[in-house]
């Protein structure tokens, strides 16, 4: 298992668009033209990165917002998917300490929690051109 | 055929005084504002069935750059120039983007190209690449590109008795409701080769009103594949549908708002497809009505 080193991570501010959908938090990067979308875990570990809080003060915090036990790897593991994402403030996050997903996955199933594990899915946003059908409606 | 651009003779003057136009119009669709204008007069009169449903006359002629685009139809000259097959020119701007003998198969070109201008500058709506049908109240969405099957799809599922709103659009207005967009469905035959086909001739009727959206269905055909889908949570959704906004860069606070209010009550699914016959009435059996 991966000893975790303090951190003090802080979520990016600037060039986001943010629009909750649901349970799940769309982050539009209008520098990168990129979406991703963050589901509750994620999302809440995103918005609680201060840059004064801790990773098991965030832990903490991800616990009671979510009614269950978790601890400082899956807030890591949280960490890697948003850094990935760009949604971290460099160096935010420390790249040697990457908690891999079986090991998130073991942390949670241990404290017998009932949370789902941190996700964020990313897609480019299309230009013009690639939204396009480009033979639609034509004879050729 | 059309062919690739080439230099060749004609190219659309720059004036809109000058005589070689048999004439022009200006047309507003979703707050785009597009010219068209043909160089000869039975070009012209053809004109008007490459406009997008709900396009309205504009008051004035805009050859300014408060329109969004002009496109410009140089028919065959009636004497073509010799050693050089003659060809019907099509123009964006001072742009030559095809040409072809078969005015048909050019005109349909052009309303590819003019649909797709007004889903880009559309200022008052939002619209996603995606076949739209209406079920019970609500519509169902199936987002897609080109030859992911999505016309065949709503084909089937207007067959089986859904309601018609679009094959290529699904148009999407502040509070998420989706609006008709009803042009011909574009069928491929088996040489890849689309052929228009009215909703009429497939039986269905064509959605005269918005609705809000009922499900969302993220599929490609896959010869042989049985459809069991997997639920998409709503950002998945949101996703799925920004990857085929035809505007998600140039307005994507838009977009995320528009697509959010969509998606809010709607069930959406995920997986490849098989027979288009057979998914349909599964979709459509599974679908239930809004006052359930």
């Amino acid at each position: 298992m991966a000893h975790l080193r303090p951190s003090y991570p802080t979520s990016r501010q600037t060039g986001l668009l943010i629009e909750q959908v649901g349970d799940d938090t769309i982050v539009y990067d209008e520098t990168r033209k990129r979406a991703h979308s963050l589901n509750r875990t994620a999302a809440t570990v995103w918005r609680h990165c201060d840059g004064r809080r801790s990773l098991s003060q965030l832990a903490e915090v991800l616990s009671t917002e979510l009614g269950a036990a978790t601890d400082e790897h899956v807030v890591q593991y949280a960490l890697d998917r948003l850094e990935d994402a760009h949604l971290l403030e460099d160096g935010a996050s420390d790249g040697s300490q990457r908690v891999s997903r079986r090991d998130a996955l073991r942390r949670v199933t241990l404290a017998g929690a009932v949370i789902a594990l941190p996700a964020v899915l990313s897609i480019a946003s299309p230009t013009p051109a690639m939204a396009q059908s480009p033979d639609s409606g034509v004879i050729l | 055929m059309l062919s690739t651009p080439r230099q060749r003779t004609h190219r659309p003057e720059s004036g809109h005084g000058s005589n070689r136009w048999a004439g022009a119009f200006s047309f507003e669709g979703y707050g785009a504002v597009i010219t068209l204008r043909a160089s000869d007069a039975s070009v012209l009169a053809a004109l008007p069935r490459v406009l997008p449903p709900g396009a309205r006359p504009s008051g004035a002629l805009s050859f300014s750059r408060a329109a969004d685009a002009l496109y410009s139809v140089v028919a065959t000259p009636a004497t073509p120039t010799r050693g050089v097959a003659p060809a019907h020119v099509l123009f964006e701007g001072s742009r030559r983007i095809a040409e072809s003998a078969d005015l048909d198969a050019l005109l349909a070109r052009l309303e590819s190209e003019v649909h797709f201008k007004v889903a880009l500058a559309s200022r008052t709506r939002l619209f996603v690449h995606a076949g739209v049908v209406g079920w019970r109240g609500t519509a169902i969405l199936v987002p897609g590109r080109t030859h992911t099957g999505k016309s065949t799809l709503v084909a089937a599922l207007v067959r089986a008795g859904a309601t018609y709103y679009s094959d290529e659009y699904a148009v999407l207005d502040d509070a998420g409701l989706v609006h008709p967009f009803a042009r011909p469905l574009g069928i491929r035959d088996d040489r890849g080769r689309t052929h228009p086909v009215s909703a009429a001739s497939l039986g269905a009727t064509v959605a005269g009103a918005a609705a809000p959206v009922g499900l969302v269905i993220s599929t490609r055909h896959v010869a042989g594949a049985r459809w069991r889908p997997t639920p998409m949570s709503p950002g998945e959704t949101v996703l799925a549908l920004l990857e085929n906004t035809v505007a998600a860069r140039r307005r994507p606070a838009d977009a995320l708002r528009m697509l959010g209010a969509a998606v809010a009550k709607a069930r959406a699914l995920r997986g490849v497809r098989g027979d288009a016959a057979r998914v349909a009435e599964q979709i459509l059996a599974s679908s239930p009505s809004t006052s359930t």
